[in-house]
């Protein structure tokens, strides 16, 4: 394409030269690094304290209804043991002793009553946890097995392994490359759907586009611009991405970042469920991006395009309220009519492609469709661009666009 | 094949519709390489419409129209065109530099050479130290020496220029002119779309009245004037104009003053010897004028219209 890296460069640094680019990038994570840091910090200094106060002894008495704590367990510990619950009661509020736990007899159906002087909200948690943990070892005593105790508590691990076929089916690792599809299709779109809405507003507003019209083909301008966005979109992913890399490569165990290389091993790379996903991707981002530039050609103003955005991502949306259907085979009309709508197809294809539940024929079908009405939004985006852009200050109305000689003789003029 | 050069700019049977109106109905001129030409008519008249399906922005209903031969290409004759269109700006949130620097390299200039050019271009127009001043920051005269620089940038065979001082202050009308003067110095043709009559009396070789779709009046000047209400007798006299309506009408008449119109076919020669020979009228001094061509516009465009153009 004629003057394309011109195109592609121009737009591309001027973009880059902004503070407001870098800032935009750079707020949000520096928003939350500054408000994790102060939140990190005061708990730290927080269990600090509390592990300080948790330190220090106390003196308690106990009287037990359960008749499962042990005399030389109490012993060991320092406590005493009482039979007058109000006595018990008094000695705290005399001061005489710093807490008195009363068991009943039926624990799981009453509470244990904690009697304790005052020692701030951070620090009185100890009496409760002392007095739980005094129970808990004296019924283990009397159990005999740590192990059964842990089991009842139900801390027990489990692995599966799933077949079909034959063969076995990794589901967890298999979700996660389509899943990514998914991921980066929603960041690209929320990340640079209003750059995409704007990027020939500033033509038309500038009132440029005959004098740049008789040097390129609208077609250039328009794939130049949306290739310069996706380039920013990928430097934006880095700038946030790299910090994160060097971190986990770096500090991992100071920034307290878990370890994702068991996850990785993990992953499943299957052709079809790649290829579906990728292709919903890409086709996706044609038809949404022609969509989005195409407003913002016909649009007056970029405040006026802007009005059209929440519409778009509301398309984009709109197959979650459906989440849960898509997660069993199902060939229900909603669901059908959500696969092959242009508008909704790409997300909804996308998350029946993550738990497995599309077939390849239906799949290809909405590919199909996507990349039909795809590459029809770009020339439609393309057109609207070329026409509406001239009309300056006015709204683009579809007759001009659609029924006009000039719309209609349009594609012998685009050579590139 | 002839090898006889192709006109700069040929248009042959133009026509242009849009949805049922017809904007052109059927035009056809040529401009030659060197030639300043004119480019007129009342607002709504086509003018823009022209030079937009000449340089291919609207698609014609029907008939050609060439550049050296060929319908314009972006990527050949695009890069040989100076245009200032009448809807005109820049990127205002740019620095002038960056904005001359990538219009020069759309044309097909390098980038080192677009940035050489742009700064011997801002030196001239004492505007070097506001290189790397965003557009928006300069002022409405700045602003629009920096455009006409865009529009001149890598020596233009053609220069389009639709209602080029509009909005001009007179510095920069006069640098325009200048500017017009020196590329056609060079050998670019220059068509100049505009209201501006004695700018066109000025600069103009030939020109093109556009009235309704169709060339109401297409030539050099002299020959416009002349099949426009030809020529007029302006006389200073004493005594009274014998009234000779066969040899001429009297359009103005003041004590000692007076412009006659000519019938048509009868000679201001023959006019002026008869009212020589006419008893109780002395002559005191005479002219022989052709019409200006505001006064053709007006007559052609009606005064209303005029007001508005």
């Amino acid at each position: 394409m004629h003057n394309l890296s011109t195109v592609i460069k121009f737009e591309l640094i001027r973009t880059l030269k902004k503070p407001s680019f870098w800032i935009s990038i750079f707020a949000i994570p520096v928003l939350i690094g500054v408000i994790g840091g102060i939140v990190a910090f005061a708990q730290i200094s927080g269990n600090q304290t509390q592990a300080e106060l948790n330190k220090k002894p106390f003196s308690f008495s106990v009287q037990d209804e359960t008749g499962y704590i042990p005399d030389q367990l109490l012993i060991k510990i320092g406590a005493t043991r009482i039979t007058d619950k109000q006595q018990g009661i008094k000695s705290v509020t005399d001061g005489k002793i710093d807490a008195f736990f009363y068991y009943p007899k039926d624990v799981t159906t009453k509470t244990i009553e904690i009697y304790n002087k005052n020692d701030g909200l951070l620090s009185n948690d100890k009496y409760s946890v002392a007095a739980k943990e005094l129970l808990i070892s004296s019924a283990t005593e009397v159990i005999g097995s740590k192990e059964i105790v842990l089991i009842t508590k139900g801390n027990i691990a489990t692995s599966q392994k799933n077949f079909e076929n034959g063969k076995e089916v990794n589901l967890i690792g298999s979700m996660i490359a389509p899943a990514a599809a998914l991921v980066i299709f929603y960041a690209i779109i929320v990340m640079l759907g209003n750059q995409m809405l704007a990027s020939t507003t500033e033509e038309k507003e500038n009132r440029v586009t005959e004098m740049l019209l008789t040097s390129l083909y609208s077609k250039t301008l328009i794939v130049g611009k949306i290739i310069a966005l996706v380039l920013l979109g990928f430097i934006q992913m880095a700038a946030i991405l790299i910090p994160v890399a060097i971190g986990y490569i770096f500090a991992r165990g100071m920034l307290n970042i878990p370890d994702i290389s068991n996850f990785t091993s993990i992953i499943v790379f299957d052709f079809w469920p790649i290829f579906i996903g990728a292709g919903l991707l890409i086709s996706g981002f044609l038809l949404f991006t022609g969509l989005l530039v195409g407003i913002g050609a016909a649009a007056p103003t970029a405040k006026d395009a802007n009005s059209f955005f929440g519409v778009v991502i509301l398309m984009m949306f709109i197959p979650f309220y459906f989440f849960q259907v898509f997660m069993t085979p199902s060939t229900s009309p909603i669901v059908l009519f959500l696969s092959y709508f242009p508008l909704t197809s790409p997300v909804t294809l996308m998350i029946r492609n993550i738990f497995g539940t599309v077939s390849i024929s239906e799949a290809l079908i909405g590919l199909a469709i996507v990349s039909v009405c795809g590459v029809v939004a770009i020339n439609l985006a393309v057109r609207i661009f070329r026409y509406g852009t001239l009309e300056y200050s006015k709204r683009l109305s579809l007759k001009t666009v659609f029924k006009s000689k000039k719309a209609k003789n349009l594609k012998n003029n685009q050579k590139i | 094949m002839t090898g006889k050069k192709a006109p700069l700019v040929s248009i042959d049977h133009f026509r242009m519709d849009f949805g049922k109106t017809t904007v052109i109905k059927d035009l056809s001129f040529s401009i030659e390489a060197g030639e300043i030409f004119g480019f007129l008519g009342s607002n709504g008249s086509g003018k823009t419409t022209t030079i937009r399906a000449l340089l291919g922005l609207y698609e014609p209903t029907a008939g050609t129209l060439l550049i050296n031969g060929k319908p314009f290409d972006p990527r050949t004759s695009g890069r040989k065109l100076g245009y200032l269109p009448e809807e005109r700006g820049l990127y205002k949130k740019e620095p002038v530099i960056d904005v001359m620097c990538y219009f020069g390299q759309l044309k097909g200039m390098t980038k080192s050479a677009a940035k050489k050019w742009s700064m011997e271009y801002l030196t001239r127009v004492e505007l070097a130290d506001k290189a790397k001043t965003r557009l928006d920051k300069l002022s409405g005269g700045q602003q629009q020496k920096v455009q006409l620089g865009v529009t001149i940038m890598n020596d233009p065979e053609l220069l389009i220029l639709d209602e080029p001082t509009k909005g001009f202050d007179p510095v920069n009308r006069h640098l325009l002119m200048d500017i017009i003067d020196e590329q056609n110095k060079k050998g670019a043709g220059v068509i100049m779309i505009t209201h501006q009559m004695e700018e066109v009396e000025r600069l103009c070789n030939r020109a093109i009245l556009l009235k309704d779709g169709k060339a109401e009046a297409y030539g050099t000047i002299d020959s416009i004037k002349d099949s426009f209400g030809g020529k007029r007798i302006i006389l200073r006299y004493s005594g009274t104009i014998p009234a000779r309506p066969r040899l001429f009408d009297i359009k103005k008449q003041e004590s000692a003053y007076a412009e006659l119109i000519p019938k048509k076919d009868v000679s201001p020669q023959r006019i002026l010897r008869e009212l020589v020979n006419t008893d109780g009228l002395e002559i005191i001094t005479y002219d022989i004028q052709r019409p200006s061509l505001d006064e053709i516009f007006v007559s052609i465009y009606g005064t209303e219209e005029a007001k508005h153009a």
